[in-house]
């Protein structure tokens, strides 16, 4: 039984797409096939952290939304060299500013992200897809948020986020999802995440899967590669490994 | 160095046997008494002698009558006793006084010996009940009053005070005293000079015969006999400075009581460290969760979630999102 996990955030700029690749990592080397869909067609992003560039790219989400292929042609093998047997599938959305813009003029029909969806895990015999949204609440994140088993919001230590988090958590309780988790990124080393994580649990009724450090290694490290590989024994890799387990225990 | 009774120095059986060796080299009478006139050993028997006795002790001279002669013996100016022989022992008194000198200096540097053994002991020991008593507490406020007491209780001084560097004005700021007040009575004669320099110069600091820095006027006022400050250290930092004074007439502090209040401040210094860097801790986290406050304004979130829910697609999703999961299982 597959499971599809969404993570979004209210606002961009919060490594959404960092942990993403990240807990994908996790999640295989623990055993899992996983995919992820990179549905933020209007800034993608996570392709660069996989190293999924140039000419190796043939179709993308946006060939598959325009009919252009199936959705399994646009999926690439992008597992770990560096896990044996850990399987991870991403399909990137186009990097073209062409395409983006056709996306952007024209829309597509976001329901037929829900069977690429289906086709994806079925095609690739996954255990968990998921998805990695575009900032803020719009038809398809609503789309990415309601068919989510589990859904995962990143957030900041900032007021603007921590009110927009209340708004997708109260959306989110509404299209009933069953499982949601609080991560809280960027973090100040010097901060206590022990009472970060007290403190969310406590305004948002909500389980907290990480609290997150800024650390120097990771800003170094960029969109550059996976830091959970780099860095296995740092706290970032340690609280996304935590959070991958919490996610595989679930029922 | 301290007297010690001649019975203590040495023992009855050897010099029992070292009369009567005497005795067979010709001697008749020959016995040994202590500083106050009871005898020690006597060989054959106790002599009746008091008055040669009394006189020899009194005069620290040799005396002697027609029946005998008595030596005193006199080991650095003190004397621990008495020798008597008669007259046919008194070619040997000399010598058995001498050899009784020696072994009353052997005796004596090997008392003094094991009466430094101890005191170090219990140095150690008081140091170590005053480790586990400051040690005891992590509040700022508690292990200062701690330092103070055990500090004041094992050297034995009229008062203290703990005097700390303030961060933001960098000067020497009192922070608690007990007993007799140092810190101000310190500043009432000398300014804050003693305890600065003890600071500045991280080294302990003995001050005795303080009356001479006073006016008349200050007499009843200040009352101060002597000082004694150490620096509060916390590895290479030096944290302040805890200073003890002594009030009564005479009391002055030595080297030793100074080595003591030195390791004590050691521990001490620690403490306050310890005690600080939690303190600084408990702020800190109370600043992190002041930091972290989260507002959420709620007739804001109300409109905006009304915003989203409100639309025909998303009644459709609300009415759907159960299925379509449950599509992903199949």
């Amino acid at each position: 039984m597959a499971k599809v996990i969404s993570l979004h955030s209210f606002r961009g700029g919060t490594g959404k797409s960092n942990i993403t690749a990240n807990l994908a990592v996790a999640l295989a080397t623990a055993g899992q096939r996983v995919g992820i869909v990179d549905t933020d067609i209007q800034s993608p992003g996570i392709h660069v952290i996989f190293g999924l560039v140039g000419d190796r790219v043939r179709y993308t989400l946006n060939d598959y939304l325009w009919g252009k292929c199936r959705v399994t042609e646009a999926a690439y093998d992008v597992s770990p060299h560096a896990v044996p047997r850990a399987k991870v599938w991403l399909v990137p959305s186009s990097i073209k500013i062409n395409e983006i813009s056709r996306v952007l003029h024209e829309g597509y029909d976001v329901r037929l992200l829900k069977d690429g969806f289906k086709d994806l895990i079925h095609g690739l015999s996954l255990d968990y897809l998921i998805i990695d949204t575009h900032p803020g609440l719009n038809e398809e994140t609503l789309l990415s948020i309601a068919i989510s088993h589990v859904l995962i919001i990143i957030l900041r230590p900032d007021q603007q986020d921590y009110q927009g988090t209340s708004v997708t958590l109260e959306v989110a309780r509404k299209l009933g999802v069953p499982s949601m988790f609080l991560v809280l990124n960027k973090v100040l080393t010097d901060m206590d995440p022990g009472a970060y994580s007290a403190q969310l649990q406590e305004a948002y009724r909500t389980p907290v899967g990480a609290v997150l450090p800024l650390a120097i290694e990771l800003v170094r490290l960029g969109s550059s590669g996976l830091f959970s590989l780099v860095e296995p024994e740092h706290r970032f890799s340690q609280e996304i490994k935590s959070l991958a387990a919490r996610i595989v225990a679930l029922e | 160095m301290k007297a010690v009774p001649l019975r203590k120095c040495l023992d009855q059986h050897e010099i029992e046997a070292l009369l009567r060796g005497f005795c067979s080299l010709g001697a008749q009478v020959v016995g040994i008494c202590d500083a106050d006139g009871t005898w020690l050993a006597a060989y054959p028997s106790a002599p009746d002698a008091p008055a040669l006795l009394q006189q020899a002790s009194s005069t620290r001279h040799e005396a002697s009558d027609e029946r005998g002669v008595a030596v005193p013996l006199v080991v650095e100016e003190t004397l621990y006793g008495v020798l008597y022989g008669d007259l046919a022992a008194a070619p040997l008194l000399s010598a058995l006084c001498d050899m009784l000198t020696i072994l009353i200096q052997k005796a004596l540097v090997q008392k003094a010996l094991v009466g430094e053994t101890l005191d170090r002991y219990r140095e150690i020991n008081l140091l170590y009940r005053a480790h586990e008593t400051i040690g005891a507490s992590l509040d700022l406020e508690e292990v200062i009053r701690r330092v103070l007491q055990e500090s004041t209780r094992i050297a034995k001084a009229s008062g203290g005070s703990v005097l700390l560097l303030d961060s933001l004005t960098n000067l020497l700021t009192p922070c608690d005293s007990v007993g007799f007040d140092v810190a101000r009575a310190e500043q009432a004669l000398m300014g804050r000079a003693f305890s600065d320099t003890v600071f500045q110069t991280g080294k302990p600091r003995i001050l005795n015969n303080v009356h001479h820095l006073m006016r008349p006027g200050d007499v009843d006022e200040v009352q101060l006999v002597s000082l004694l400050g150490a620096p509060l250290r916390s590895s290479e930092d030096v944290l302040g400075v805890i200073t003890l004074a002594r009030t009564q007439a005479g009391a002055m502090f030595t080297a030793s009581d100074e080595k003591l209040l030195t390791a004590l401040a050691s521990q001490a210094g620690i403490a306050i460290a310890n005690a600080r860097e939690v303190q600084a801790r408990e702020r800190g986290l109370k600043q992190q969760i002041e930091a972290l406050r989260i507002e959420i304004d709620e007739s804001k979130k109300q409109r905006e979630v009304f915003a989203i829910t409100e639309s025909e697609y998303f009644a459709y999703l609300q009415e759907n999102a159960q299925h379509m999961r449950a599509e992903f299982d199949l």
